[in-house]
């Protein structure tokens, strides 16, 4: 008899967590469809914008998607690597008017640590054909199931967006990323920013690079030279969290 | 109806009829036959629209009724997906002859680019020039591309100049510099989405109408029109044989230079087709 209880009881556990992963996994995609650019073809606004933001992490935190009169297109997300954004920015710079503004957000710390991060968000949010051009093929299992596969992500996620759905964000914050130096790191984040910077000058748009505040100086500054170098780059450090909304919506 | 020559002796008529979203056979069968009893020969397909068969096989059944036009007479155009050029390295023979083999067509009259895509625009427009030196395309092109492109394909080696360019034009988007980059180079322009989809600004936008009304046209024919006066080939897409006849109806009234400016600075960069979100990279 108690065996029997103590199966029912597992069984009933199981069943709940089973009934939580599934309803966080749904959560995921409902909260993914409002996050994600809408489709182009039916949705004739936001077109000709002033500017194009992409980047994670903070940006993210602190910024709303397509809620401010259709003057910067906000393109970010909850942890993607600076070539996801990259690629972001490949798909959907054409929203921006001729002359227009690409805001470019990256911070060391999650340069490091998303290096070759591919999340299910990406596969929803990019162009498929850059992944075709790199081989790459989306696996429909882990993208279709993330909180399977990338509980980690999956429920951080959730998590940052209830948040920010609560207005948990609204208030201003310092921010600061305390990384150490790595020259060899420092260096490829400069030259993908730089390339990032020469892919917008070559197609009319303004690249402004905007640098989360950093410990160690150096990490900024020599990101900086190196981007600076490939034309004319604007620079910007965020130091606060009301950075962003001033820089973008001044 | 009367036809431009392109840079190669060849002939395009002045309004060609598009394909895209043309989804049923039925459909397809009654626009090409109203077209071609009409004179008018000219289709825009490609492998995306999956309507290449469709219309082939509305041309041939055409062709089989109108024993007085030929092949000869029509002007077929398709074009190369950026998931061919990706996949081909550039390469594209292969689908090119295996469109022909479907189609049941021995030839195109032209064969475009879709989009440039970046890594393999060079290599596969490389490969059309040979395509079109041994006959299997009368003609070649490209879609999309702004001067930029056209300068990596001259870098990249190009020996022949694309005889059409197709670009997204219309009153809301009137491309002046690629078209008078095209102008200088004799490179014949294809506007798509001309009518730019008749999307509810266009219909009603308060000039076209009024416009409209001083020549006792329809909206869609003043705009057919603005385009042929440019020298432009506009690609119009319909479903109904009843605007077969409508749009390609342009030729009995003339807008005046002044009019052609008014509807010139509609311009407002507006496009359908946004170009990093078909091509990233763009
Ligand atoms: N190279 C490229 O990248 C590219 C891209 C897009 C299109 N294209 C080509 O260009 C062609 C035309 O472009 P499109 O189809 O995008 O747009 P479009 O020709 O500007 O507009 C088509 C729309 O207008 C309507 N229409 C046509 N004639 C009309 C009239 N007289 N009065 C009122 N409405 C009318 C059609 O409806 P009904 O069908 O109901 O008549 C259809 O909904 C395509 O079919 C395709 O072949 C090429």
């Amino acid at each position: 008899m108690r065996g029997l209880i103590i199966a029912v009881i597992i069984l009933a556990v199981l069943i709940l967590i089973a009934l939580f992963l599934w309803l966080s996994n749904k959560a995921y995609f409902k909260f993914l469809r409002h996050d994600k650019p809408t489709s182009y073809f039916k949705d004739l606004r936001y077109r000709n914008v002033e500017g194009i933001i992409v980047g994670n992490g903070a940006v993210f935190k602190y910024l709303y998607p397509r809620r401010n009169q259709q003057k910067i297109y906000i393109c970010t997300t909850h942890r993607r690597s600076l070539d996801m954004d990259f690629a972001a920015l490949k798909t959907y710079f054409s929203h921006v008017k001729d002359g227009g503004t690409a805001y470019i957000y990256a911070d060391y710390g999650d340069f490091k640590k998303y290096k070759d991060l591919r999340t299910p968000a990406d596969f929803e949010i990019i162009h498929p054909h850059i992944f075709l051009e790199r081989q790459e093929k989306p696996r429909k299992l882990r993208n279709k199931y993330p909180v399977i596969f990338f509980p980690g992500y999956t429920f951080s996620y959730l998590f940052m967006r209830t948040f920010k759905m609560m207005g948990m964000y609204k208030k201003d914050r310092a921010l600061l990323s305390n990384v150490a130096y790595n020259e060899k790191d420092v260096k490829e984040m400069g030259e993908m920013l730089s390339e990032m910077a020469s892919f917008c000058l070559e197609r009319t748009l303004k690249p402004v690079i905007l640098l989360m505040d950093n410990g160690d100086m150096r990490v900024n500054n020599e990101l900086k030279e190196t981007c600076v170098r490939s034309g004319e780059v604007e620079v910007k450090i965020i130091k606060r969290s009301s950075d962003f909304k001033e820089i973008l919506f001044k | 109806m009367e036809s431009i020559s392109l840079s190669n002796g060849k002939n395009i008529p002045k309004v060609m009829l598009g394909s895209f979203q043309m989804n049923k056979e039925s459909d397809m069968e009654a626009v090409v036959e109203e077209a071609i009893s009409k004179g008018v020969y000219g289709f825009d397909t490609s492998p995306s629209y999956k309507t290449e068969e469709s219309l082939a096989r509305a041309v041939h059944k055409a062709l089989s009724k109108h024993t007085d036009v030929k092949r000869e007479d029509l002007f077929i155009g398709s074009k190369i997906d950026s998931w061919m050029m990706m996949e081909g390295k550039g390469d594209i023979r292969k689908y090119v002859e295996d469109v022909l083999e479907r189609t049941k067509l021995s030839y195109l009259d032209l064969l475009l680019i879709h989009w440039p895509q970046p890594e393999y625009l060079v290599q596969t427009y490389l490969c059309m020039e040979k395509l079109y030196e041994e006959g299997m395309v009368k003609s070649i092109g490209v879609c999309n591309l702004k001067v930029r492109h056209f300068n990596k394909l001259i870098e990249g080696g190009a020996t022949i100049t694309p005889h059409v360019a197709q670009n997204e034009i219309h009153p809301f988007n009137t491309e002046e510099e690629l078209v008078s980059y095209c102008k200088e180079k004799n490179i014949v322009v294809q506007a798509y989405s001309p009518l730019c989809r008749m999307i509810p600004e266009i219909k009603n936008d308060a000039t076209l109408n009024i416009l409209a009304i001083k020549y006792g046209v329809s909206v869609a024919q003043l705009m057919l029109r603005f385009h042929t006066q440019r020298g432009l080939v506009p690609i119009v897409k319909t479903s109904s044989p009843k605007r077969v006849s409508e749009n390609t109806d342009i030729f009995n009234f003339t807008i005046e230079e002044d009019d052609m400016k008014t509807i010139s600075l509609l311009d407002r960069h507006f496009k359908m087709f946004l170009e990093s979100r078909c091509c990233p990279g763009y």
